[in-house]
């Protein structure tokens, strides 16, 4: 399959997919997405929800069994973690092409 | 107390509207069914409270077909710092900012915030479709028949009775000759309305969007 298609992510899909490499729910994600970018993505509760739609239709994530009713979890799947792998290339090419004349 | 108001289709003029009554000292203690009722009850909010912007409310559009769904919905809210308030119109959502910790808005990058124009648009969308048929039971409507309406009576000898004897035939059979005269052109009003919403709410989402189109 030709993975190309999902890119170029965008920052917020990129930090979701991120954090979604260890279980967890949509608020924890909100919450580890401000973790890892260090404060400079904050996810609101509109636009993660429809993430989550989103990726799940795509098949990136998928749910994660777990015992609260009110809020299920998620993980990455293997096309997630593929399509990240991909993504992260891409971007450390344009890295090492930039520090030549930045 | 209740406030009136007509939504039209713009959602950040709703809020503004909304919003601004929380800074006279109000808050939204619900939604009507049909968005047009505000239920508001005073509420003194402390200075500090105004400046991290604790009571500011804001609107989503969403469809939801399980419950479970909704509740998951519900919580991503709560524990991010955002009450709901009720739904308005089935898929109508109304939120209320109650930490201060919490963003301003529920949503973070102009995408999400403009698909909620496309939702409304699809809602608008799935009416209008569902017009269609009834378009077989309704045929749109019949120009002679608007103008001279007198046709629509069908007692016989109607026209040439006098005085008391006509109003009361005429009153009695008054609400079916409108309906026989009108319905279907009232009904034909209706989809061009819906129509028009219909193409309005996709016109935002895509004039929206379009920004975001431009990423070089």
């Amino acid at each position: 399959m030709n993975l190309t298609k999902f890119l170029p992510l965008t920052e917020t899909t990129f930090y979701i997919l991120l954090a979604l490499n260890e279980p967890g729910h949509g608020y924890f994600i909100m919450q580890k997405v401000e973790e890892l970018s260090e404060g400079k993505v904050r996810i609101a509760a509109g636009t993660m929800y429809g993430a989550i739609e989103n990726l799940l239709s795509r098949k990136l994530i998928e749910p994660f069994p777990g015992e609260d009713k009110r809020r299920k979890m998620y993980i990455i799947t293997q096309l997630g973690k593929d399509v990240l792998r991909m993504e992260t290339e891409r971007l450390q090419s344009l890295l090492t092409a930039a520090r030549k004349y930045i | 107390m209740t406030k009136f108001h007509i939504m039209g289709d713009n959602f950040e003029k709703e809020e503004k509207w909304i919003n601004s009554w929380i800074k006279k000292g109000y808050r939204l203690k619900s939604a009507s069914s049909f968005a047009l009722g505000y239920d508001f009850t005073p509420y003194e909010y402390s200075g500090e409270e105004l400046e991290n912007g604790i009571g500011t409310v804001r609107m989503d559009f969403r469809h939801f077909s399980k419950k479970a769904d909704f509740e998951e919905y519900k919580a991503m809210f709560e524990d991010s710092g955002w009450k709901f308030i009720s739904k308005s119109l089935e898929d109508l959502c109304f939120f209320e900012k109650t930490s201060r910790d919490a963003s301003d808005d529920i949503f973070s990058d102009d995408a999400s915030k403009a698909s909620r124009y496309k939702r409304l648009g699809m809602y608008y969308l799935t009416i209008l479709l569902a017009y269609i048929p009834c378009f077989i039971v309704f045929p749109p409507f019949n120009i002679d028949v608007i103008l001279h309406p007198g046709q629509c009576f069908y007692t016989p000898g109607l026209w040439e009775m006098t005085g008391l004897k006509f109003l009361e035939a005429f009153l009695s059979e008054l609400p079916f000759a409108a309906a026989r005269a009108y319905s279907g052109l009232l009904f034909f009003l209706c989809f061009l309305f819906l129509a028009a919403q219909t193409a309005h709410a996709f016109y935002v989402y895509k004039k929206s969007t379009s920004g975001s189109q431009n990423r070089i």
